[in-house]
């Protein structure tokens, strides 16, 4: 027998399971490519120009901060699926440089400030976003119509009111409503078709990705709070309800900017916590806030308090006593 | 019978299950190994250390005591071979440090009959002077387990035939030979005990044994066995309780406090051994699989070493790169050939470069997957963080002293970080440093 080897010494356990990170990334990026490409067909080739300008500075940021702190760099995608969410909540109409300025910020202060991948608090995506309504409030909430197929190149500006707003005064209709389901309503670049987005929350709770309490129990919470609180001085109308459910932007943050995995807390107690915050704040904001429209506020607030959530609930450890129900334990 | 999912745990991803196929162990009978020589390390239990009784020189008989200790939490070591103790000298241990060991050489002789257990005594003493511990790898010495504080009532015995562990197959073939004995190793139990029932609890993946286990128990009033899921880490002993009776161990306690006692069929097996042939405990199942030529599950004397076992098994394909003493998921790296076997020892398993698959590590990206597969429902990515920022006290406070290692973290995270590794280490500093302050007080 061979007596030369060399043999290594390892920590237990000495098998890994197939997934990686950039796996999930890329299923993430599968899963958005539909949406990228409706996208463009609904306003025009110009939004295929946006995504492409996130994703360059997004990336390029990265390598070049990597480069600056002296790190290894890993291609591991997270900097594209960021940069195409941040596009997705754009305006059809956003001018160049709102990507160039919505990544870098993403990216450098968001993401990269706060230590990086799985260490920011806030999504990045997100916090992009709202640095632009910041800068630009006007031109944020410009909307687009769609003109299928692909338009003209850039999309027209229309003041034409968005169903969230048209909601306040008149029911929808029918034909309506299945127009906003199937994404033929002015919105933000990526929100609009709603169709796609539940198949892409599917796809990915079927690649065991996301799961859907998440997305659920924000949703329920939206369902009721406009239940109650669309109407005028009694229950809203079945219309109104699913209109609240299927405009601005509320699938796309349940789906992908909630279940981010690093601003959403660690266990599922804390989760369904968290889901259930960004369900009633969406409600506020809604029907007293500044805008019609609250959704990706509404997670960056509760993003906040993400660590808090952390840090006061645990599971019940195994053998544990029992104080509180759900499997709860408070943590002084 | 309704069995209860325990929480945590996860199914095999298609990679290892390919493995899994490729190391199967493919044989009609148990071979049986004896080697000319065998390294015996005098502690081979958890508790206090033995005290050895023989000196280089000495002839003794297979089933003679070569260590013992005379406090309770402890476990005789027997020669498993008859022949002369050659040498006593430091060998090679898991995890790289040094064990004490007698060397024994061995001498053919007809008359030196195998040395027996005294008739007359109680079956508890025989099964103290047979040197039995826990063969699933805990250890620990089975006549304390079987002598419970007097106010714990004993319901169920319940046999651990899971082997959750991919690639080992020593329960499994030890339950297609030997099923009468290990029942009889938990009727024994049931007498001592006065349990009531006694359960089985086996893998689905592992039909020939749950066959022949169900015909063995048909004799046997109040017996049952049961089908578990192939999930990991189903042979848990808190899984196994969790998943068969819905009850708890408490955190700071014995898992006999929940009115059942659990223990491996393989140590079933020895008990029975023990009480009704009066043998000592010598010989065990191993697995030896992976990359060698001929895998093969081989009952083996205590104290062979590594290197006579592969030989045996036709030697390595290719060149190994990592081999392992237990299962792939909580076992040991072996990095010396010449380490012995011991009652812990149920399988060694060789990794050749081409299956050796360990991935660099990247940052957390806190997908929470550590944390929905933690059977004991810690938070793996969260101890992890602190344990590497230094941060004893959160890991404290996070109950990393709970974790009972069984590197389901490690195996679904997509980042590849070792996270059952630093929260071992977390927990064994977390542990030394509450010893260190009550010593001081």
């Amino acid at each position: 027998m061979a007596n030369k080897i060399s043999l290594q010494t390892a920590d237990s356990p000495h098998l890994f399971g197939d997934s990686t990170t950039r796996e999930i990334m890329k299923w993430v990026l599968i899963t958005l490519l539909p949406i990228i490409l409706i996208a463009g067909y609904f306003f025009g080739w110009y939004v295929y120009l946006l995504f492409l300008i996130a994703i360059i500075t997004a990336q390029l940021c990265e390598v070049i901060w990597f480069k600056l702190l002296k790190k290894e760099f890993t291609w591991d995608l997270s900097a594209i699926v960021t940069a195409v969410l941040m596009t997705m909540n754009l305006p059809p109409s956003a001018p160049w440089y709102f990507p160039v300025i919505g990544a870098v910020f993403a990216i450098i202060v968001v993401k990269e400030f706060f230590g990086g991948l799985g260490y920011n608090f806030l999504n990045p995506a997100l916090g992009g976003r709202a640095l632009l309504v910041g800068l630009f409030f006007q031109d944020m909430f410009k909307i687009s119509w769609p003109n299928p197929p692909f338009a003209n190149y850039s999309p027209d500006v229309v003041t034409k009111a968005t169903p969230l707003a048209q909601m306040k005064t008149e029911v929808l209709s029918t034909a309506e409503l299945w127009e906003n389901f199937l994404g033929l309503t002015g919105g933000r670049i990526g929100e609009t078709c709603s169709l796609l987005i539940i198949l892409a929350g599917f796809v990915l709770w079927r690649k065991n990705i996301i799961q859907l309490h998440i997305p659920f129990i924000i949703l329920t919470t939206v369902t009721i709070g406009a239940w109650f609180f669309a109407g005028d001085g009694g229950f809203a109308p079945w219309q109104t309800v699913i209109g609240h459910l299927l405009g601005g932007g509320l699938l796309l943050g349940a789906v992908f900017m909630a279940t981010d995995y690093a601003s959403s807390p660690s266990t599922k107690v804390g989760e369904c916590c968290y889901a259930f915050g960004i369900g009633c704040l969406i409600i506020v904001f809604r029907f007293w806030g500044a805008t019609n429209e609250g959704v990706s506020y509404a997670i960056l607030t509760m993003n906040c308090a993400t660590p808090l959530i952390d840090r006061i609930l645990r599971r019940r450890v195994l053998g544990e006593q029992a104080t509180l129900p759900l499997g709860i334990k408070l943590r002084r | 019978m309704k069995i209860n999912h325990f929480s945590g745990g996860f199914f095999f991803d298609s990679s290892t299950n390919k493995l899994k196929e490729l190391f199967k162990v493919h044989q009609k009978d148990i071979a049986y190994f004896e080697p000319q020589k065998v390294v015996i390390p005098f502690d081979q239990h958890i508790g206090a250390p033995n005290e050895l009784i023989v000196k280089v020189g000495d002839f003794v008989t297979k089933g003679e005591i070569i260590a013992k200790s005379s406090a309770d939490i402890s476990g005789h070591v027997h020669t498993s071979i008859t022949g002369q103790v050659i040498d006593i000298c430091d060998v090679p241990a898991l995890g790289g440090g040094k064990q004490t060991a007698a060397v024994i050489q061995h001498i053919p002789s007809k008359n030196h009959l195998e040395s027996l257990i005294d008739e007359n005594l109680s079956s508890e003493t025989k099964v103290r002077a047979a040197g039995i511990v826990g063969l699933g790898g805990a250890t620990f010495p089975t006549h304390v387990k079987l002598n419970p504080a007097d106010h714990i009532d004993v319901q169920t015995i319940i046999l651990n035939g899971a082997e959750c562990e991919p690639f080992i197959a020593s329960d499994d073939f030890l339950m297609q030979k030997e099923s009468r004995k290990i029942l009889r190793g938990g009727e024994i139990a049931r007498e001592i005990l006065a349990a009531k029932q006694i359960l089985i609890g086996i893998e689905e993946d592992k039909p020939k044994a749950i066959a022949a286990m169900k015909n063995a128990a048909i004799e046997i009033d109040n017996c049952h066995v049961v089908c578990l899921p192939v999930k990991y880490p189903q042979g848990g002993e808190g899984q196994l309780l969790e998943t068969l009776l819905r009850a708890e161990s408490p955190l700071e306690g014995r898992s006999v406090e929940t009115g059942a006692f659990t223990i491996n069929v393989a140590t079933a097996f020895a008990i029975a051994e023990s009480v009704d042939e009066r043998k000592s405990l010598t010989h065990r199942y191993v697995t030896i699989c992976g990359d060698v030529k001929t895998p093969q599950v081989i009952c083996f004397p205590l104290g062979t070493q590594v290197k006579d076992l592969i030989n045996y098994c036709g030697g390595f394909v290719g060149t190994p790169s990592r081999i392992i003493h237990g299962g792939p998921m909580m076992g040991k790296s072996v990095t010396d050939l010449s380490l012995p076997l011991t009652k812990a020892s149920n399988g060694i398993i060789v990794f050749n470069e081409a299956h050796d698959g360990k991935l660099p590590e990247s940052p957390c990206i806190r997908c929470n997957r550590c944390v929905e597969v933690c059977p004991v429902r810690l938070e793996p990515q969260n101890i992890d963080l602190a344990y590497r920022s230094g941060d004893l006290f959160t890991c404290d406070q996070l109950l990393a002293t709970a974790c009972i290692n069984c590197g389901c973290c490690t195996y679904v995270c997509p980042a590849k970080r070792n996270l059952a590794a630093t929260i071992t280490k977390a927990s064994s500093e977390i542990k030394a440093q509450k010893e260190a302050q009550e010593d001081g007080k």
